[in-house]
């Protein structure tokens, strides 16, 4: 059956009289159109059919309630906040404007410290554990083997007591958000000191990444005091992605809080955006931000049960790798 | 006495964890509906639903209350769904896809009669052009006005209007066909 113009100008008009959407012209027309209200009663039939439909399926969608609810509200809990709607387009229309700074009210206070926090937190322990392997370095150049056994002993100790130092002054900074500027050069002076040991190199974020991705007991001791969970949104461009904004992570704990809230709600969710001879084993799932560095969360060996959470880069290196445990 | 979902929002967006838990619960069994309809699959539906209640966690501290909560939600869960339709048109059919089930309704409760007509109309819906089938679903399951319903989707409310009216035309016509030959063949020799 084909429809020509006429009837679908009277579907269209029936259709817009039963949903309440016509002028008072339009509805006169329809009331006094026959045709029109056999097509009206037509469609109601239908939207009863709907209704019913709908009735009957809620108590059913009822029995998938928790289990959903309980890993938004998981999300919810780990404090990623606004500005990162990954994976689904929010108009921005129906966003709160830009020209005015957010409410207090709108971030938690917590996660509001969280993100002050985190780049003096990183500063610091990546100067501690820089400076604590150019010293193991220099270490290993004295011939014979106790004279380096005993040397990077030492050095290890010294970069532990560099870590301690830093991870001592993230404390101190995190009340930056209530006591301004006071405390801030506490965690800059131990930065410091942690980084005399190594002037010639700067001290850039990007060699943590693959130091905690070695996960040794120096890095696991650096982010013990930190705050767990604290899964950091910015609005940063990836450039060849199609995402807009990302999750920015830069603990390992972090990590582990953020897939422990993704297990379970996604499959493969971003899957294109890895080169797919990365995923040897693995499920490709948004993208992230890694101390700064664009990659893919990547949940081995599938998003369901996963045992690792890598973040990869386009290179197909691995930016971090952590143990999941459930 | 319940409280509005600009009470409870605004609460959430201020921290409170059982104001957003109350909100999700209000919401969560449309949202889950309008995933399943535009999915016609359980398994998508599920996921998109999830990603929709995760996506509206996100977005809550930037939802300003200038379109009802409902419509904003509402328009993130069909945007999952479009996203889950796209990616499944993408995946290739391996073997990992042969567990998914299409979605059936539950066989407790309804009668047999109840159950056939909820599976035609399900079947009805699955068959229509993807955008005849959002419209529709926002109409029908998610409640939203001709306006409302042209703001999830992006379009104008005139190609609101065009849509609905062909999308029932077609279901009209397909539920027609299914339930009762004799009715549609009056209704052609009226024609």
């Amino acid at each position: 059956m084909t429809m020509n113009a006429d009837d679908f100008s009277l579907d269209e008009l029936a259709s817009a009289y039963l949903d309440n959407e016509v002028t008072p012209d339009e509805r006169a027309r329809a009331e006094s159109d026959p045709t029109v209200m056999a097509r009206v009663a037509a469609f109601r039939s239908l939207d009863a059919q709907f209704r019913a439909d709908l009735t009957a399926d809620l108590p059913v969608v009822a029995a998938t309630q928790d289990d959903m609810i309980g890993r938004a509200l998981g999300l919810f809990d780990t404090g990623v906040d606004a500005g990162v709607v990954a994976g689904v387009d929010i108009d921005p229309e129906l966003e709160s404007p830009a020209v005015s700074p957010p409410p207090a009210a709108v971030v938690p206070l917590v996660t509001r410290r969280r993100r002050l926090t985190a780049p003096w937190t990183t500063i610091a322990v990546a100067a501690a554990v820089l400076g604590g392997l150019v010293i193991l370095g220099r270490s290993i150049s004295p011939s014979g083997e106790d004279a380096q056994s005993e040397s990077a002993t030492q050095a290890a100790a010294t970069t532990a007591a560099a870590v301690e130092a830093a991870t001592a002054a993230a404390p101190a900074e995190a009340e930056i958000f209530d006591a301004a500027a006071t405390e801030a050069p506490a965690a800059t002076e131990a930065a410091s000191a942690a980084t005399e040991a190594a002037p010639a190199r700067p001290a850039t974020v990007v060699t943590i990444g693959s130091i905690d991705g070695g996960a040794t007991a120096g890095d696991t001791q650096s982010t013990e005091s930190a705050p767990p969970a604290a899964a950091e949104s910015t609005a940063e461009s990836t450039v060849g992605f199609a995402e807009t904004t990302v999750v920015s992570l830069t603990l390992e704990d972090q990590l582990q809080a953020y897939v422990a809230s993704l297990i379970g709600t996604v499959s493969d969710r971003k899957a294109a955006q890895v080169p797919t001879n990365c995923l040897v084993n693995g499920v490709a799932i948004e993208n992230v931000s890694w101390q700064g560095l664009a990659g893919v969360l990547v949940l081995s060996p599938d998003a369901t049960n996963p045992t690792t959470a890598e973040i990869i880069d386009s290179t197909c290196g691995v930016l971090v790798r952590v143990a999941i445990t459930r | 006495m319940e409280r509005s979902d600009l009470d409870l929002v605004a609460a959430a967006q201020g921290g409170d964890r059982s104001s957003l838990d109350q909100l999700l619960r209000r919401h969560h069994p449309r949202i889950v509906a309008v995933c399943r309809r535009l999915t016609g699959n359980e398994a998508d539906a599920n996921d998109a639903a999830q990603e929709a209640l995760m996506s509206i966690v996100r977005g809550l501290p930037r939802y300003d209350s200038r379109a009802s909560f409902g419509t904003w939600a509402y328009r993130i869960a069909t945007n999952a769904s479009l996203d889950e339709l796209r990616r499944r048109r993408r995946r290739p059919a391996t073997s990992l896809d042969t567990h998914e089930t299409s979605w059936e309704p539950t066989a407790t409760g309804p009668s047999d009669r109840t159950v056939d007509a909820r599976m035609t109309v399900q079947a009805a819906l699955a068959a229509l052009p993807e955008e005849f089938r959002a419209a529709i679903v926002l109409r029908e399951i998610a409640d939203l006005d001709y306006a409302e319903i042209g703001e999830v989707l992006g379009v104008p409310v005139g190609t609101v209007k065009s849509r609905i009216a062909r999308g029932r035309a077609l279901l009209s016509t397909s539920l027609g066909n299914q339930s009762d030959p004799g009715e549609r063949r009056n209704d052609e020799l009226e024609r």
